[in-house]
This record gives structure tokens, sequence and C-alpha cells, in this order.
């Protein structure tokens, strides 16, 4: 399974801002290339944006829906 | 398959060393030259130079692994000050992160006194992109004179003067939003050790936002936070909204080659 929680989508973009991206960068023996990194980080923010205008867009069904009867 | 060493970050505060089993059991410390890097060991599978690029691409390990980053480097930086490694800063054996230490050690050091007793906070200057529009467009002059120019027109003056409306509203959009941001980011420095942007203005999403990281010492934060409550308010009649995060470890300002 590849899904993210999409409640938790603001923070894990504000931690995806950080963690990924900022932080002291030192030649570790392993390392995720600069290029790797920044193609990743868009990758999953796009994802996450996509899953979050998705949950929007339930949210918006559901409130439009009459009620059933 | 071999085990890797994860690297959280650096301290130089021996503080924190009795206390990293309360945070997490496997946590643990590798200290030389006066610096004292908090690590784990982690499994092969997660992290070998085989596995990571792969892993990476899976976003429910990437997310749990992130979390995990950000869970003790903020336990962390609530006890002493400290430098955040970018994530994924993996060495195969300790003499390895002991010779980093030593590389990295008067730069980090340097940084370090810098931060003693402060904190970042994230700022996201943002509003619904249709909002702002209709706010420039309601509001701006030119606008206005383009509107009563266009009333007056015939049909086909008026198919020309209406393309150039919409790309006149388009570009005063994104230059009323920066100019709003940039002011509300300045009236904040003075609150503030250091600030950097973390992204300019940015359109996507049915948003427009910018977002800036602030470095604040701990006497200062209250009138800085009252300060964004007041931007706040200014900001909200032009439909911008400001949403401020915080405290952060200072991951924007722990950088020892840009600093």
């Amino acid at each position: 399974m590849n899904e993210i929680d999409a409640s938790q989508n603001v923070t894990v973009l504000e931690l995806l801002d950080r963690v990924l991206n900022k932080g002291v960068v030192v030649a570790g023996d392993i390392t995720i290339s600069v290029a790797d990194i920044d193609l990743l980080y868009l990758g999953v923010k796009l994802l996450l944006c996509s899953v979050e205008t998705m949950e929007q867009n339930k949210k918006k069904v559901t409130i439009g829906e009459p009620e059933s009867a | 398959m071999c085990t890797c060493i994860y690297t959280y970050c650096v301290t130089h505060e021996e503080a924190c060393l009795a206390e990293l089993k309360e945070i997490d059991e496997h946590i643990y410390s590798i200290a030389d030259c006066g610096l004292i890097t908090v690590a784990r060991k982690a499994p092969g599978e997660d992290f070998s130079e085989k596995n990571l690029p792969e892993n990476i691409q899976n976003v429910v390990w990437l997310e749990s692994k992130v979390r995990e980053h950000h869970r003790i480097v903020n336990a962390l930086a609530g006890r002493v000050t400290l430098l955040p490694f970018k994530f994924a800063t993996v060495f195969y054996s300790e003499e390895n992160v002991k010779a980093m230490l030593r590389r990295h050690e008067l730069p980090m050091k340097e940084r370090l006194q810098q931060l003693i007793g402060k904190q970042e906070w994230g700022l996201k200057v943002w509003g619904n992109y249709d909002e702002v529009t209709g706010y420039v467009d309601a509001s701006n002059n030119e606008m206005k004179v383009l509107k009563e120019e266009l009333m007056k027109s015939s049909p086909g003056k008026a198919f020309l003067l209406k393309k150039k409306k919409e790309d006149l509203l388009k570009s005063t959009v994104h230059s009323f939003f920066n100019e709003q941001a940039q002011e509300c980011l300045h009236d904040l420095v003075p609150y503030s050790d250091k600030n950097t942007l973390q992204s300019g203005v940015t359109v996507g999403g049915g948003e427009i936002a910018l977002k800036a990281a602030f470095l604040v010492a701990g006497n200062e934060t209250e009138p800085f936070l009252h300060e964004v409550e007041k931007k706040r308010g200014t900001l909200k009649a032009a439909m911008i909204n400001l949403e401020c995060t915080g405290p952060w470890p200072p991951y924007n300002f722990a950088d020892i080659v840009k600093n």
C-alpha cells in the first residue's frame, strides 16, 4: 500500500519542507543525492496535494448532498 | 544484512545524555572533540545504499521515517541547543561519525553558539486564489478604469479590453500578494535574529502562498507572536491568511555551509 493519511497532510508538508529539505548537510557514508531528494520532494508534495484536493472534493460532495430520506 | 548508523542531530551540550533513553530506548550518543551526535542503529534493509533509493519512493515508509526523525530531534530540541541533520544522513561505523564531527568541528560549534536560546517559527502567508483575485478586481484603481471603459466599448473593442483586463488582473494579483507578504515579513524582522524565505510566491491547488522561517530568541517570542497576530488582522481585510507554526528545531538555520 502506498497511501498517506490525508488528515495529517499539513503536518506532513511542513515536516517534509524541513526534514527532507533542510538541516545540516554533511557527507554521510550513505546519503540521498540532492537531485533525488528534490524529485522525491516534488513527487510527494504533488501526491499529498492531490490527496488533499480529493479529500476537499469529497467533503464538498458530502456537504452538497441532500439528506437521504 | 549490515547495520547502519542513522544520525539525527549534533549538540555540544552533554545535558541531554542522561535523558536519551527517556526519549527513545534505541538512541545513543557518539562523541568526539566536544560534539555529540545522537544516533540509532538502523537495519540495512531500511538505509543501505542499495535499499534506500527504493525505500524513499514508498511514501508510507518515508512518512514514518520523517516523523521518526522529527520526533527525536524535536524532543531533544526542547532540552538542548542542536543542529538537526538532513534526513537520511547515514554512516557505516561510529569511527566514520567521529571523523565527520572532527571534520566539521569549528563551523558546527560556531553555529551551535549562535543558536543558543533561539527557536525557529514558520510563517505561511496564503490566500484562496479566487478570493484574492476578487479583492484585487474590486479594489484596484486600474481595474476600475478598465471596467468603466469596457462598459462603454463596442463589442470588438470590449473583447480586446477584456483580454487586457484578465492579463493585468493576473499580474496585479501576483504583485499585490507579494507586496502584502513582503511587508508582513519586513515588519516581523525586528523581532527575529535571522529569517529566510522558504519559498517565494507560488500559485497552486487554488492557493497563492509564500513561506518563510524566522529564528526568534526566547525573550522575543511573545512580541514576535503578538506582531504576527496584528499582521493577521491587517491581512484578513485583503483576503490573505497568516499561519504561524512552531517552535520548530532550527531546521532552516542549521546549515554550516551556507551560514
